[in-house]
């Protein structure tokens, strides 16, 4: 038959009779590993730094739904529900777009083992934040395409074990190879990429530990890592923005530009810097316009004080390149200090720690004398506390106060995790009856609040995987802790 | 042209009797009723005998050897009602035209011509008249609601957008269920142009159907079933629009030329019904800078509201302007020409015509606007066997659309306005206070009269096809046709917004409504170009009784397009639109495609003695764009029809005129979308949120991402078979008459993007994946109640049901596949046992009693923890209602379109309830209240639930909030009930008397006046919407609904045809 069509053809004179012809020029059907690890580290940018960023500044309570705009209502007000997809967004771009292009380099015959190091460390950081997240989440039948397009959920527990080990296993096989992709993180810095996937190791033992599992054999791990101290220096960042469309922080993006504003200032977060007096208020927020001072809103209060306007509250401080932080120096420090204090009873070295850790914040929000926050007289002083509960209180209030506006998803977690700051006795309603009553920092149950009493501590299964996926476990609801959060 | 041809025909049939010795002789001239032109190749005949003959191109006979006994002539041509006349020397005899048609001549499938009565399936023919009578833009839209079981939808009323047309339902899921179109046999590219983002800044500028010219249509043939369309290929599974233009003709008298001049104006139809009680404000609580109309009931009392400019501030009474909305639109005006001249000799024919259309939209200022030209010429030459026909055609067109959705559009700025205050008022730009820097409100809308002034949106599009034809004819009985079509056009589209922020800063407004609004260039050029040819052999021999006619051919097709779009922001010069105006990166998209497809089919009928009729077709396909192995697809199809009321005894025939039984079982294949088979990568790119994306390169480095579908090596064909019968009766002579078909159309394999867990690595993996049936009735019943010499009337009744259901998805799936959906919101799906486009959407949880769950904190109703099935798309009956009234020369056609069921998103009605404008909202004088029958749900500490009444009410704070979650409906009040009676037209002509123009070198005029979508009546429930309207394009995803769509309009005019 063909060829008489092949013949049909030439007496008709055509052009062409090949039915080969279908092979995309819009796209490319191979690349370079080195042009896949940026796609990876721009997808987690865009979870850590807007999806989860913003639903867990709220949980964090740094800030609130503005009065006079709509957008984040049920995120305020604890109200949504599976179908509201808040998660849906973080979990597509994680798999389908960080994950199976992390699993691209890992697969690619170019990559260098440092190339697949690196994409270890941040698939462990992708798996972290789903497992943080929801508890369980799609790990070992993962990412197989059609071959099992309905993979199985694993136990969260499980997913930190097994990324871990593939962290092991990738540094043992690394060698001293070196790094061919393109890396926006950290500039193909292997000793860099050791610190971070340090950091990370350093932050699942502390939830091991505090969750009961193996305490013992994790808190010697933990002082191995400690120990050998070999963590990275300043801070993972993802800072490749300029203010241009579609260049610009995520975050910002969103909310600036494309939602003209829907947050102000949090009442715990605003009350609670003030009443330090600590100058990374301006950093984070701006004056009330109709009062002049910092004025945080209540949660979950914008549908209940109906007469509130915006200028009651403080509005935030944008700007368009600020970075995307995958883990802070000061976060490190914060974890360190808390290590030290708990399993090496060093309170001279957590001191150290503590302190290097508000440095550190202040350094990434260019400002300078730290010191007068843990120095002599300073509001948080480390000698401002003796016992060490009232230390590590101290550790983890710094920690929430320096993870605002920098990394608000391991803001929540910590949370969980540390049970600090504390959720006060008192309720919105009376606390906006009489100011006094408050202690600056406790977090604040949402004045109108769809949990009734309860308060968020996961969220719930994407409605995508719900509706695609009938090995997606049955619905849990979003008071319910996660495996690390026992406390 | 037709008449002409049925002279070949009639020879064959009537036999010439032979001159006996006692004879007479008669001369005489046929002409028709309808136009008074002669008619050509009529039959006379003897009757009792078979002497007979045919009248010549002048509509004259002689008849020299009738029988002296012989006292009656019987004159007959098809498509006109015969006559008997007694024999003298001279006789004038004038041919009515045939009110039923019933043995009207169709083109068929390959520009076939046969009778209707041979025909085995079902195939509406549409003459010229009844599409330019209309008067419409372009051809299709004067069909709505005329046609059963083709369902046409103008899915805008701005000018120049597109229609949709689907016949017998959906059957794709994810390809084209867009008709093919056929131009003198070469097939029109059809794409349409429409925002593939529906949400913000919409723009329809129309489906490439749109360029031709309804003066230059001859007749039109929608071809339905999969016999019909089989041997058009995998591209007519939809069913096929056949296009004959009009040809050069013989001028008797009069030098062949006609003009056709009009103008017609629109106004706006239909938009919300909004309450006039409650204005500015929110919560119930008056302010200066709300968007909606929550503030308190209207007092009459003087207010304050707006921005403060220079220590000024407006100053308003606070009562309702009921029409704030209407008067802000404007009378559209559209005047339109056309001229075409023609003429023939018996070897050539030319024809040549020249359109315009100039049309500026109902909105003020010139921001919807459509300009179209159509330039054309036709022609053809015998030379001996050999036949040349070229056709080649261009038409340009030039639109303007003010952009439709959420953000700063005009639409969705004019919704969000409070019922006090006064949009015309806003339309002096010079006044301080409406600008957008101190526009009243910053929320997101600004002034709807500086959107129209500044935003730009822009297209031109410029086309040419054509054809060349060479036709031998050989060895008495074979006919050897090659065509060559081309199909090639260039668009370019152009969006520009201002850059609000660098306009107007230090103003009110800058910090939220025009920060970041840095203003954008968007330009997209695309080129589309389509060659097809086609090889055909045919063969046609009497045999006896036996009519032989058998067809085979090859096709060779091949579609080709590139496009390239440019995206700048930042705008240094504020409002000047060029892509050169940006200090950043511009955004370039490229994009193209390639695909080829080759068949080669064959036909064979037969025909016994005018009464038994079997068709038989085949074709195979060869698709580039399926996987290798897959690429070859044959589908097979036979009709057969019998003509019933041959066999019946004279004296039933009298009542019973004519009657046909038909059956006909037909295949299609349907090929893939190109490049669907293998993975790809793609400039990478993120979004958190779904409002912002990070786009690579950033900081100079550039990133490819693996695509999120999957594709598959092992695509198959959709296969779609299709099984009618029908039946086509005429009583009395015609004057009642029913034409009606059952029809069941499966589709399987589809193929489609599904959905896939996300953990999977994938987002959408192409498959074939199903299959979906289509089964329904199409009735057409005609009447002619009254006839006499100078009045008759016409009704005709046509109705279409069909029945649609997804029969099979794959198991795994759960049943179910997305079509169209919002994020976290009503989605449209296919699920096994359902219609094709079901709509799932958040409903209240209720009792097992069907009381409603509402929070006992609250009084909100709560959802339910599922989605719950809201209905579907499609109607559940669609049904024309047509009379036509003629008195000597005047006439009065009325059509009205009434279709029953189906749902629709509705964004106009969601942010209606959201600004408290909606009618609804008003509710209980906006009072605290608690929601009738309503319960509160108390889970106990063993998880035991139980139900108890509810005592608490909203509060008045709180009605806002009721109303914006969609009342009681929840997430599912953006559905709303898209039935609707639309008196699509009413046409009144009045034709100049023939002896009035007897001294003047006219030939014929013809004044009529016209009226279309004159009115709308919905159910109660919908306040909101003319239900056609759709945001997202004219395909399937287009019946999920409208997004702050434009509102209808109604249009009248006034035309003058003029023959020379």
């Amino acid at each position: 038959m063909k060829k008489i069509l092949l013949l049909t053809s030439i007496v008709l004179g055509l052009t062409s009779c090949n039915l080969d012809v279908n092979t995309d020029p819009n796209y490319p059907s191979e690349v370079s590993p080195s042009l896949l690890l940026p796609s990876a580290q721009n997808f987690i940018a865009a979870t850590v730094g807007d999806g989860m960023y913003n639903y867990a500044g709220f949980f964090s309570q740094y800030f609130d739904q503005m009065p006079e705009a709509n957008q984040y209502n049920q995120i305020a007000e604890y109200d949504f529900t599976e179908s509201d997809q808040i998660i849906d967004r973080s979990y597509r771009n994680l798999y389908a777009g960080a994950l199976m292009d992390l699993n691209k380099v890992l697969q690619h015959e170019e990559s260098t083992s440092g190339d697949k190091y690196a994409a270890t460390i941040l698939r462990a950081f992708c798996f972290q934040l789903l497992v943080d997240n929801m508890d369980k989440t799609p790990y070992a039948e993962s990412l197989l395409g059609s071959s099992n397009s309905m993979p199985v959920w694993d136990n969260g527990k499980d997913v930190y074990t097994g990324i871990l080990q593939e962290m092991d296993a990738a540094e043992e096989a690394l060698g001293s190879s070196t790094m061919s992709s393109n890396d926006l993180l950290l500039g193909k810095n292997l000793k860099q990429w050791k610190g971070f996937a340090n950091a990370l190791r350093l932050r699942m033992y502390l939830r091991f530990i505090d969750a009961n599992e193996d305490a013992a054999g994790y808190t010697a791990k933990l002082k191995t890592l400690v120990d050998a101290g070999e963590f990275f220096t300043g801070d993972i960042k993802y800072d490749v923005f300029t203010d241009e469309t579609n260049k610009r922080n995520p975050w910002y993006a969103t909310n600036k530009v494309e939602l003209a504003n829907n947050h102000v200032a949090g009442y715990a977060i605003t009350t609670y810097l003030t009443s330090t007096s600590d100058p990374r208020i301006s950093y984070n927020f701006v004056k009330a316009a109709n009062s002049g001072s910092y004025a945080g809103e209540l949660p979950g209060s914008k549908q209940v004080l109906a007469s509130k306007k915006n200028a009651d509250y403080s509005a935030l401080n944008y700007y368009a390149t600020k970075p995307v932080y995958f883990f802070t120096q000061s976060e490190l420090q914060f974890l360190l200090a808390e290590s030290y204090l708990r399993f090496y009873n060093d309170a001279t070295r957590a001191k150290a720690a503590y302190e290097a850790g508000i440095d550190a914040d202040f350094a990434a929000r260019n400002l300078s004398n730290a010191s007068q926050m843990y120095g002599t007289g300073g509001t948080v002083a480390w000698s401002s506390v003796t016992t060490q509960a009232a230390q590590l209180e101290l550790i983890y209030m710094q920690k929430w106060v320096a993870l605002c506006y920098m990394d608000h998803m391991e803001a929540w977690s910590e949370i969980r995790r540390t049970d600090c700051p504390k959720w006060s006795a008192k309720t919105a309603s009376e606390i906006n009856a009489d100011p006094t009553i408050y202690t600056a920092g406790d977090l604040i149950k949402p004045m109108r609040n769809g949990l009734g009493t309860g308060v968020v501590k996961r969220m719930f299964f994407p409605l995508s995987a719900r509706q695609l996926n009938k090995n997606t476990p049955a619905a849990v609801e979003i008071t319910t802790p996660v495996w690390w959060d026992v406390k | 042209m037709k008449r002409k041809l049925m002279l070949l025909l009639t020879c064959l049939f009537v036999g010439i009797g032979l001159a006996t010795a006692q004879t007479q002789r008669v001369t005489g001239t046929v002409t028709a009723e309808e136009d008074g032109l002669p008619v050509v190749g009529a039959s006379i005949l003897v009757k009792g005998t078979t002497v007979g003959t045919i009248t010549d191109i002048d509509g004259n006979f002689t008849l020299s050897n009738i029988p002296a006994s012989a006292k009656v002539l019987q004159i007959s041509y098809i498509g006109m009602q015969s006559q008997e006349v007694a024999i003298k020397p001279n006789v004038k005899i004038v041919l009515k035209s045939d009110a039923q048609l019933i043995d009207e001549v169709v083109v068929t499938a390959m520009g076939i011509k046969r009778s209707e009565k041979a025909l085995g399936y079902s195939a509406t023919s549409v003459k010229s008249d009844e599409i330019a009578a209309k008067r419409a833009s372009d051809v299709m839209s004067s069909l709505s609601g005329k046609v059963a079981g083709v369902q046409i939808s103008n899915t805008s009323s701005d000018p120049g957008a597109s229609n949709s047309v689907i016949i017998r339902g959906v059957s794709s899921l994810s390809g084209s269920n867009q008709p093919l179109y056929v131009v003198d046999g070469v097939p029109l590219n059809n794409s349409s142009t429409y925002s593939s983002d529906g949400l913000n800044s919409g723009y329809d500028f129309g489906n490439g159907a749109n360029a031709v010219n309804p003066d230059d249509v001859e007749n039109m043939t929608i071809l339905k079933g999969a016999a019909a369309t089989a041997l058009y290929g995998s591209r007519a599974a939809n069913g096929v629009i056949l296009i004959t233009t009009k040809s050069g003709k013989a001028q008797k008298k009069g030098i062949g030329v006609e003009y056709n001049g009009g103008l017609q104006a629109e106004t706006i139809l239909r938009y919300p019904e909004m309450q006039n009680e409650f204005g500015m404000g929110w919560n119930g609580n008056h302010t200066e800078i709300e968007n909606g109309s929550w503030g308190p009931r209207f007092d009459g009392s003087l207010q304050l509201w707006g921005n403060v400019y220079n220590n000024s501030q407006k100053l308003k009474s606070y009562v309702a302007l009921e029409d704030n909305i209407k008067d802000f639109f404007d009378t559209g005006i559209r005047y339109s020409n056309s001229l075409s001249f023609n003429g023939a000799t018996d070897k050539s024919d030319y024809f040549v015509s020249f359109s315009q259309i100039s049309n500026d939209g109902m909105l003020p200022t010139n921001a919807d606007t459509y300009d179209k030209y159509t330039f054309s010429a036709r022609g053809s030459h015998t030379a001996g066997n050999l036949k040349f026909t070229t056709s080649i055609n261009y038409a340009s067109q030039r639109n303007k659309f003010a952009t439709t959705g959420q953000g700063l559009s005009m639409i969705n700025s004019l919704y969000q306005t409070p019922r006090d205050i006064s949009i015309i008022g806003l339309e002096d730009l010079n006044d301080p206070f409406n600008t957008p820097g101190y526009y009243y409100t910053p929320y997101g809308v600004t002034n709807p009269y500086y959107i129209l002034e500044n935003n730009l949106n822009t297209y031109k599009s410029e086309k040419i096809y054509g054809k060349f034809e060479a036709e031998y004819s050989f060895l008495e009985y074979f006919k050897a046709v090659y065509r060559i079509g081309l199909d090639s056009s260039n668009s370019s589209r152009k969006l520009g917004e201002p850059n609000l922020e660098l306009l107007f800063p230090d103003t009110p407004n800058w910090s939220n409504a025009l920060f970041g609004h840095t203003g954008q260039v968007n330009v997209e050029k695309d080129n589309r170009r389509e060659i097809n040819q086609d090889f055909l052999l045919s063969f046609a021999k009497k045999v006896s009784d036996f009519d032989v006619n058998a067809l085979a051919g090859f096709n060779y097709n091949e579609r080709t397009y590139s496009s390239v779009e440019t995206t700048v922001t930042g705008l240094d010069i504020p409002t000047w639109y060029n892509l050169s105006n940006s200090a950043n990166t511009p955004k370039v998209v490229e994009d193209s495609y390639r695909r080829r497809l080759m068949g080669v089919f064959g036909q064979i009928d037969l025909a016994w003695k005018n009464m038994l009729y079997v068709t038989a077709t085949a074709r195979n396909d060869w698709s580039s764009t399926l996987p290798k192995g897959n690429r070859s697809f044959f589908y097979p199809g036979v009709t057969g029809s019998f003509v019933f009321t041959e066999v019946l005894p004279e004296s039933l025939r009298n009542v019973l005129t004519f009657g046909k039984i038909r059956a006909a079982y037909g295949k299609t294949g349907n090929d893939a979308s190109p490049y669907m088979i293998d993975p790809i990568y793609a400039q990478a790119l993120a979004s958190g949120s779904g409002f912002a994306d990070v786009t690579f390169p950033l900081q100079g480095t550039n990133a490819f991402s693996l695509g999120n579908t999957l594709g598959n090596a092992s695509l198959s064909p959709e296969i779609t078979t299709e099984y009618e019968v029908g039946l086509n009766v005429a009583l009395w002579n015609g004057r009642v008459s029913l034409d009606a078909a059952y029809y069941n159309r499966n589709s399987d394999k589809q193929i489609f993007s599904l959905n896939m867990d996300p953990a999977s690595g994938y987002t959408a993996q192409n498959i074939n994946l199903g299959k979906i049936e289509n089964k329904g009735v199409e009735l057409l019943l005609s009447v002619r109640p009254i006839e006499t010499k100078d009045f008759s009337w016409d009704l005709s009744w046509n109705f279409t049901k069909n029945n649609s259901k997804v029969i099979s998805l794959p198991e795994e799936l759960g049943g179910i596949a997305t079509i169209y959906g919002l994020t976290g919101s009503t989605t449209m799906y296919a699920i096994v046992g359902k219609p094709v486009g079901t709509f799932k959407a958040e409903v209240a949880d209720h009792d097992p009693n069907g009381n409603i769950v509402v929070n006992a904190a609250t009084g909100l109703p709560v959802a339910a923890s599922e989605y719950a099935i809201c209905g579907d798309m499609n109607y559940d009956y669609e049904m024309g209602l047509s009379t036509t009234l003629k008195y000597k020369n005047v006439s009065l056609g009325v059509d009205f379109d009434i279709r029953q069921g189906g749902v629709m998103y509705s964004r106009t009605k969601d942010i209606n309830y959201f600004t408290g404008n909606a009618i609804q909202t008003a509710y209980n004088d906006r009072n605290t209240f608690i929601v009738p029958n309503s319960v509160n749900k108390i889970v106990g500490t063993d998880g035991k639930v139980t139900y108890v009444e509810n005592t608490t009410p909203i509060e008045s704070s709180s009605v806002l909030t009721y109303w914006d979650n969609g009342a009681t409906d929840m997430g599912s009040y953006s559905l709303i009930d898209k039935s609707y009676i639309k008196l699509r037209s009413v046409v009144l002509g009045w034709e100049i008397p023939s002896k009035w123009l007897a001294k003047t070198p006219l030939q014929a005029v013809k004044l009529s006046a016209y009226g279309s979508n004159l009115f709308v009546w919905t159910p109660s429930s919908n306040t909101f919407i003319d239900p056609e309207l759709s945001s997202f394009g004219n395909d399937l995803s287009g019946k999920y609904g409208e997004f702050t769509a434009n509102p209808s309009s109604r249009k009248f005019g006034f035309n003058l045809m003029v023959k020379f």
